[in-house]
């Protein structure tokens, strides 16, 4: 009876486990010829400069970031954890930038050309999908399950 | 005049001097660097008490120049009125007139901290800062945000951003240097304006700034200002407002203004991208008493860089920068 309490127990909360959709591993990444010591960059200077307020690497390169497009599943879920709002509704603060002066990230409709972008452009930063990343860039950190940390595990499930 | 395009030419000079290239590898065109762009508006106000009137209000070009050092600049060129009617003058262009609105020069001196030399806007006020008719839910502006500090400082100023909590803070110290400031004749004019202003973005955007300055009239007050300024959603809707208190050199009332102002999107009632605006305003100025607003109107987003305005204002006292009646206007990024 026991036995059948736990199993009847282990059932009903399976569902619960899964109620967060798995979400795909973002790997924030720059050109692997960039050298990373000199970049100081810390996860919370990641919505800076997306937002377009922190232009610069600490030795005076300028930042070029690169966004998926707007529709893009990998920039929706970027934009809500990093700059906690949907690309849609950030339309007034790219126009209040406009007016100053200042350009949105430069837009891209896929990772490949992510990659490309990030590899080829000094001073680029951009973001792909855990498992896009080869030898062309390096990840600086990673964005798992809405947290951005400088690990991952090595045995991410690319299949 | 001369002495601004001087001021300019060595803040140029003195910025080039500092600046070096860091990316050896790379020596992008110099044109290829440059970016124009602008905005225009255009508009009818049918007066409570005057004739109507209808005016191109201004056309803006917006000129940037980046390229891969810590050196970028930028410009704005305003011509404001090139084109208006009323009822009997017919079409005129003798309001026209042209306004270097903004010209500076950034320089990058680390990730936090940036130098910024040349004519800009007053960072003492959101509505200030962002006062372009196509950012703006309605045609006109409030009182406050025109008539107690100067909308334009020729100077320089740091300013920066970092990280905080889940938002970014950011920093702006400012000061005049050159005091021939180009003003329209019926502008107030100010002289050693100093200030700073700091605000924090996150879901909602608040802001406080300190100014001082010298009204350069017969009587050559000087104020000290303090300024408040919010901007957040609610349920789609959005809440703005800013409130601006001056005292004199004696610690008493120097003139005070403040605006609250509802934009609420209409998509409920099949309405997509109106919204419905309505706006409270008090303003006072011990020289010339007080004026309240009401704002009543409607702003349809035709695109994302469009507006369509259109807006019933009432209150009480005259003043021209914020006539009563209905307004209606047209405004674009281009």
């Amino acid at each position: 009876m026991h036995q059948l309490l736990i199993i009847w127990l282990l059932l009903s909360l399976a569902p619960l486990a899964q109620a967060e959709p798995n979400t795909p591993i973002i790997a924030i990444v720059v050109s692997s010829n960039q050298k990373v010591d000199e970049l100081k960059l810390a996860p919370n200077d990641l919505s800076l400069i997306y937002w377009r307020k922190q232009l610069y690497w600490s030795k005076g390169q300028r930042i070029k970031p690169v966004n998926l497009s707007t529709e893009h599943a990998l920039r929706q879920q970027f934009s809500q954890k990093i700059l906690g709002s949907a690309p849609k509704s950030q339309i007034d603060y790219w126009n209040g930038q406009y007016f100053n002066g200042v350009s949105p990230p430069y837009s891209v409709n896929s990772e490949e050309a992510v990659l490309r972008y990030v590899a080829q452009t000094p001073g680029a930063i951009g973001y792909v999908s855990a498992c896009a990343v080869d030898s062309r860039v390096k990840a600086l950190f990673w964005i798992i399950n809405d947290q951005v940390t400088a690990n991952v595990s090595d045995n991410l499930d690319c299949k | 005049m001369r002495k601004f395009f001087a001021f300019m030419m060595s803040s140029l000079a003195l910025s080039v001097a500092v600046c070096k290239p860091v990316v050896a590898e790379e020596t992008p065109d110099f044109i290829d660097g440059f970016n124009l762009g602008g905005y225009a508006s255009a508009g009818v106000v049918l007066h409570r008490n005057q004739e109507a009137e209808a005016a191109i209000n201004e056309v803006s070009l917006l000129l940037t120049w980046t390229g891969d050092s810590r050196l970028s600049f930028f410009g704005e060129l305003e011509l404001e009125r090139p084109l208006a009617w009323n009822d009997d003058k017919k079409f005129s262009h003798k309001e026209g007139h042209l306004d270097l609105e903004r010209l500076y020069f950034d320089y990058n001196l680390s990730e936090k901290l940036n130098f910024r030399a040349g004519r800009f806007l007053t960072p003492n006020s959101r509505w200030n800062l962002l006062h372009a008719a196509p950012l703006v839910w309605t045609s006109t502006r409030p009182l406050a945000t025109t008539e107690l500090f100067p909308a334009g400082t020729n100077g320089a100023m740091l300013f920066g951003a970092m990280p905080f909590m889940n938002g970014a803070f950011e920093y702006k110290l400012f000061g005049e240097l050159l005091e021939d400031q180009e003003q329209d004749d019926d502008e107030q004019k100010y002289k050693h304006v100093r200030g700073a202003r700091l605000s924090f973005k996150s879901q909602s955007d608040i802001g406080v700034s300190i100014l001082s300055f010298k009204e350069a009239d017969l009587n050559s007050a000087s104020y000290r200002m303090l300024g408040l300024d919010f901007v957040t959603q609610v349920k789609g809707i959005e809440i703005s407002g800013e409130a601006f208190q001056r005292f004199n050199t004696n610690n008493k009332d120097g003139g005070s203004g403040a605006y609250l102002q509802t934009a609420v999107p209409l998509n409920n009632i099949g309405l997509n991208d109106w919204y419905w605006i309505s706006r409270l305003e008090t303003f006072q100025r011990p020289d010339e008493g007080s004026a309240e607003r009401w704002l009543l109107g409607a702003t349809w987003r035709v695109k994302p860089t469009q507006l369509l305005k259109m807006e019933f204002t009432g209150g009480s006292g005259d003043q021209s920068e914020s006539p009563r009646g209905f307004l209606a206007s047209f405004a674009l990024f281009f």
